[in-house]
């Protein structure tokens, strides 16, 4: 039994640690091998519905944490630019207060504020254009009430803190926009067809603009704010439905996972909308039997690093993608826990040893949890899942106890790690 | 370690040496044990590495507001939290818990963006429901989490019932309101017409001022809760509807009271305080359900405060209705809830404080009762929930305070008993956990025994705890935090041991034992908290001065007149030890009062020591020094705070 290069087992360690790759880099694209096969990749099928819309969709996106969407979003960014379409990519994160709910005034007014900071890129509109101070001029004369040190000299910069950081400063403007929607609406359009101009100008020829709005799924609040926020959510993407598309332009949204759980006729409230989920990658079937998904997720770790300095065989490495239920993130925390065991030398337990390890993290699962999801584990759907049950659900599905696949339809089933402790209990 | 211990560690250890930037783990287990063995550990292994390594380890009502402060731009290092301690009940912890892991949810970008190092998050087996449940985002981007105990999965598996966290306290411990962030509002807020714009500026500079109280910007808090009584007033001539609420109105004259006992205006502190009370009095006929709780905590917190300021203008029968009618409340509460340990514990804090006003008033015998009913309660609830580490913690001060109680009373034996059970309960947790908190409550419970033997003309006895207590102190193994607490701890268990000296009729060994106690607090800072212990030293000092010169002028006298037969006692050299005796206990006696001027026995005893010294410095013949001893304390008397 010998142990790992302490050198090998940091360049792996760091190779292994999760985080998003940006495609659009050099260095990411060496890492990143694509997971999904042609038939249900998602990207392929956004990338196609906006090529085939002749002005405007919009898409939302269901995704759940730690399946790689962020990624896949940048791929999907890299393949529209490639094909001649212009976008701006926005994560949402950085705007919005996740834990409270949202309103339609607050969230059109982050829209043209996200735009109109993205537009600085040099591949957009650059520093020069200068539309970031229109975006402030135009929020003045629309909340001439507001505060002097948010609207007078501060660009959006100031802005984008206060919405996101000061309820007090939201609840001015809800106040102040009270029974002007009609009016927003109507200038924040104005301000975009400002920006296509601009776009077109720039460019010198027709422009079609893609707008990826990043992390809208983490709005979802948390203990007893989750009813309110989920309440704003419904309400923003229902009945404001035809406010918060934008024209001539083409959107791609994730959403909460919720939106599209529970309602089936979400797609419809947009002019060429569509709904994508992004599922775990299928690593087994129904049946159990094993997916060639784990051949593409052995390459993916290849790119990495080389893997064998840390498992016997590839026995034990498929052994950890099953574990990991196609869930990336779990894969990776295992593979890392790998790295760390190596030092005291790599053996045939290894595997059984990393997926102990891996299982603690969810253990232990309490009476009312293993109710529900035995249930799911049974039947390999939600149709079980009481009313009650479905915030219990949705929290299963936010932290990978419960896992969602697609294959030509949508199936679920407990993560792999605690599938014995569900089924046994 | 145990081999448990050991797999953890090493884990651990692995990510501390190859992580880099933001990283999150968990270290949990119902255990302390285990968690605090990791935790020296990963101390060791910063402080080998060069990494600063922080504890946080805050009561369970400040653990959410943790999350704020890392946020804004922590240290780097690794942050290492407590989220479970001796200071709450299980159930408080977690409902502080989710709080915090909600919070920590909400800012984990900032961490990510302006926090170098990592943050572990140690407590109870329920925190990984916790964290899985309201911090999905936490729990995704966790590096690992080590269970120093043992594999949950190697125990066994029946369904085990979730209990959701206490809402009562949840209540009590969201984050607390960024007072920067609030005053900015209230700026911005300022002249809007809006009804509901007047309204949101009062809320601002509502939470403004109690966020700056509870950060200790006292001076500001003032101004700003100043400014909100101020526009309140006007609001009440020209809007009513603007004005605040009575309760509303009560919480605010219950923050002024607040910040006014803080800076030191006790006067003004129960008027504001007074206002609180009968606001709320007149908000009780139209409160609504959803702030009977909060009435009802309000009503409990202004009623501590008054006591508290009562107690420390000597007001012990303002003190003690105070507490009375604090415990009354809370008492009724804990009998209509008994499921709820949380009620059970605050009506067991609140009879043990009125006890001891009780005591102070010389109601000895009802105090007594009442202390022993809690002890009653507390040692009940203890044996019921061995594994809640805070009704042991009770159990400890109620026995130690019934000690005291029958000190006073003249029951040596029984106190000595009630301390040796204290203690008992002190080794444990120094067992668990071998920290300056523990080290601090030995220290203190061992004094207090060796005092007993003291009272019991038991010399020897007293010498050995006292002895025990200064091995323990001398070793001087820190942390910085507390090294001036314990450095107070460890000059006064020297000059206890000059006491015990001289009860042994050892005055040069008392000499000695006495001048280390005065080499480690000349240059000790003096807060508030340690001046009990200069007050016992000063004490000691002239004690010693005295019993210096009487016994070598008894000797003097008791010597055969005309004699050659044994060597004439030094008579001017005791006069010139004594006189040094007296000058330390002056030098030292003086800081005392500055912290105090209102103390007036301490200025009664720095009056007894100038009287020695200057019938002393009579003897020696001084003239000069003498009249500005006299002039000095004429100054003392002049300078005496009126009634």
């Amino acid at each position: 039994m010998q142990s790992i290069d302490r050198n090998i087992q940091r360049a792996l360690f760091r190779a292994l640690r999760d985080r998003p790759l940006n495609l659009m880099e050099d260095e990411d694209r060496k890492l990143y091998e694509p997971l999904h096969d042609d038939r249900h990749d998602p990207v392929k099928r956004l990338f196609d519905t906006i090529d085939f819309s002749e002005v405007e969709s919009v898409q939302l996106v269901a995704g759940f944490r730690g399946t790689g969407k962020t990624t896949e979003l940048s791929r999907l960014e890299k393949d529209l630019w490639e094909a001649g379409f212009h976008v701006i990519r926005v994560d949402l994160d950085d705007f919005i207060d996740m834990h409270s709910p949202v309103d339609i005034r607050e969230f059109l007014l982050i829209l043209a504020g996200a735009l109109s900071e993205q537009l600085t890129n040099e591949r957009l509109l650059g520093q020069e254009k200068g539309l970031e101070k229109s975006f402030v001029e135009r929020m003045r004369s629309l909340l001439p009430k507001m505060p002097s040190e948010i609207t007078a000299n501060a660009g959006v910069a100031n802005v984008k803190l206060a919405l996101r950081g000061d309820p007090g400063f939201r609840g001015q403007i809800r106040e102040q926009l009270s029974g002007r929607l009609a009016e927003l609406t109507k200038q924040i359009r104005a301000y975009h067809e400002e920006i296509l101009e601009a776009l077109r100008e720039r460019a010198g020829r027709e422009v079609r603009l893609v707008v990826i709005l990043d992390s809208l799924e983490h709005l979802r609040g948390t203990g007893e704010t989750s009813e309110v926020v989920r309440r704003s959510v419904e309400e923003l993407f229902f009945t404001h439905a035809a406010r918060i598309s934008l024209p001539n332009t083409h959107m791609v949204m994730s959403v909460p996972a919720f939106l599209f759980l529970e309602a089936n006729n979400l797609a419809a409230q947009f002019m060429n909308g569509a709904v994508q989920a992004w599922p775990a990658y299928q690593v087994q079937r129904r049946d159990g039997g094993r997916t060639e998904v784990v051949d593409r997720i052995i390459r993916l770790v290849e790119r990495r690093g080389d893997w064998k300095q840390i498992l016997p065989d590839q026995t034990a490495l498929e052994k950890l993608i099953l574990a990991s239920g196609g869930h990336l993130r779990d894969l990776l925390n295992m593979l890392v826990e790998a790295v760390h065991l190596a030092r005291h030398g790599v053996n045939a337990e290894s595997a059984e040893k990393i997926i102990g390890v891996a299982q603690r993290a969810y253990l232990p699962l309490y009476k009312d949890e293993i109710d529900v999801l035995g249930r799911i584990a049974a039947e390999k759907s939600l149709k079980d899942v009481r009313a009650e049950e479905q915030e219990r659900v949705l929290r299963f599905l936010d932290s990978g106890v419960l896992l969602c696949y697609l294959n030509d339809d949508f199936w679920y089933d407990v993560h792999p790690l605690v599938r014995d402790v569900v089924q046994s209990t | 370690m145990t081999p448990d211990e050991a797999e953890a560690w090493d884990r651990l250890a692995f990510h501390l040496e190859n992580q880099i930037g933001f990283w999150f783990a968990l270290v949990v287990g119902d255990d302390p044990r285990p968690r605090a063995t990791l935790r020296e550990e990963t101390r060791r292994w910063c402080g080998e590495h060069g990494m600063t390594f922080h504890v946080h380890a805050p009561p369970p009502e400040l653990l959410a507001s943790l999350a704020v402060e890392l946020a804004r731009g922590a240290p780097p290092g690794m942050h290492w939290i407590r989220a479970d301690g001796p200071d709450g009940l299980i159930e408080q912890w977690d409902a502080a818990t989710a709080q915090l892991v909600l919070a920590m949810n909400e800012r984990r970008e900032a961490y990510r963006k302006r926090l170098d190092g990592g943050i572990i998050l140690e407590g109870r087996d329920s925190l990984k429901r916790l964290l899985r449940e309201l911090a999905p985002d936490m729990f995704s981007i966790r590096a690992f989490i080590a269970e120093p105990e043992g594999s949950v999965r190697d125990r066994p598996q029946s369904a085990i019932e979730w209990q959701n966290p206490i809402r009562s306290f949840v209540t009590l411990t969201g984050v607390a309101s960024d007072p920067d962030r609030e005053l900015q509002r209230a700026s911005r807020l300022a002249g809007i017409e809006a009804i509901s714009a007047k309204r949101a500026r009062m809320t601002a500079l509502y939470r403004a001022a109690a966020g700056l109280l509870s950060v200790e910007r006292v001076e500001e808090a003032e101004r700003y809760a100043e400014a909100l009584a101020a526009e309140d007033e006007e609001f009440r001539k020209a809007h009513p509807a603007v004005a605040l609420s009575p309760l509303s109105l009560s919480a605010l004259n219950a923050l002024r009271g607040a910040i006014a006992s803080e800076l030191g205006k006790p006067d003004q502190a129960l008027r504001y305080l007074g206002e609180s009370i009968s606001s709320l009095a007149e908000s009780s006929t139209n409160t609504e359900d959803h702030q009977e709780h909060f009435a009802f905590r309000l009503a409990i917190d202004v009623l501590q405060t008054r006591g508290n300021v009562q107690l420390t203008q000597g007001d012990l029968a303002g003190a003690e209705d105070s507490f009375r009618t604090r415990h009354d409340f809370l008492a009724s509460v804990a009998q209509a809830s008994p499921e709820v340990e949380e009620f059970q514990l605050d009506a067991a804090l609140a009879a043990r404080q009125l006890a001891r006003v009780r005591m102070g008033r010389g109601d000895r015998i009802t105090a007594e009762e009442q202390m022993r009913s809690v002890v009653a309660l507390v040692a009940q609830k203890a044996q019921e929930n061995p594994v809640e580490a805070r009704w042991r913690i009770e159990l400890l001060e109620c026995r130690r305070d019934l000690g005291q109680a029958l000190m006073e009373r003249g029951d040596l034996s029984g106190a000595r008993e009630e301390y040796n059970a204290a203690l008992s309960v002190a080794r444990e947790f120094m067992e668990i956990e071998a920290s300056d908190r523990w080290l601090r409550q030995l220290v203190q419970i061992q004094s207090l025994l060796c005092s007993t033997c003291l009272a019991q003309r038991d010399f020897d006895t007293a010498l050995s705890w006292s002895e025990r207590s200064l091995g323990l102190l001398e070793k001087r193994q820190w942390d910085r935090s507390n090294a001036v607490s314990l450095a107070w701890s460890l000059a006064f268990g020297y000059a206890q041991r000059a006491e015990i000296l001289v009860g042994k009729e050892d005055l040069a060994g008392a000499s000695v034992s006495l001048l280390n106690a005065w080499q480690e607090a000349k240059s000790l800072p003096l807060p508030r908290s340690e001046a009990q212990m200069a007050a016992a030293i000063v004490a000691r000092h002239g004690m010693l001065g005295q019993a210096v010169f009487f016994a070598t002028t008894e000797a003097h006298r008791l010597r055969p007149l005309g004699g050659d037969n044994g060597e004439a006692p030094d008579l001017w050299g005791a006069i010139r030890q004594s006189v040094g005796l007296f000058k330390r206990a002056l030098l030292l006696g003086t800081r005392l009062l500055k912290l105090n001027p209102k103390d007036s026995a301490v200025r009664a005893m720095i009056a007894t020591v100038y009287k020695h010294l200057l019938l002393l410095k009579s003897l020696q013949g001084t003239r000069r020094s003498a009249r500005r001893l006299r002039r000095k304390l004429r100054a003392l008397h002049r300078r005496r705070p009126s009634r």
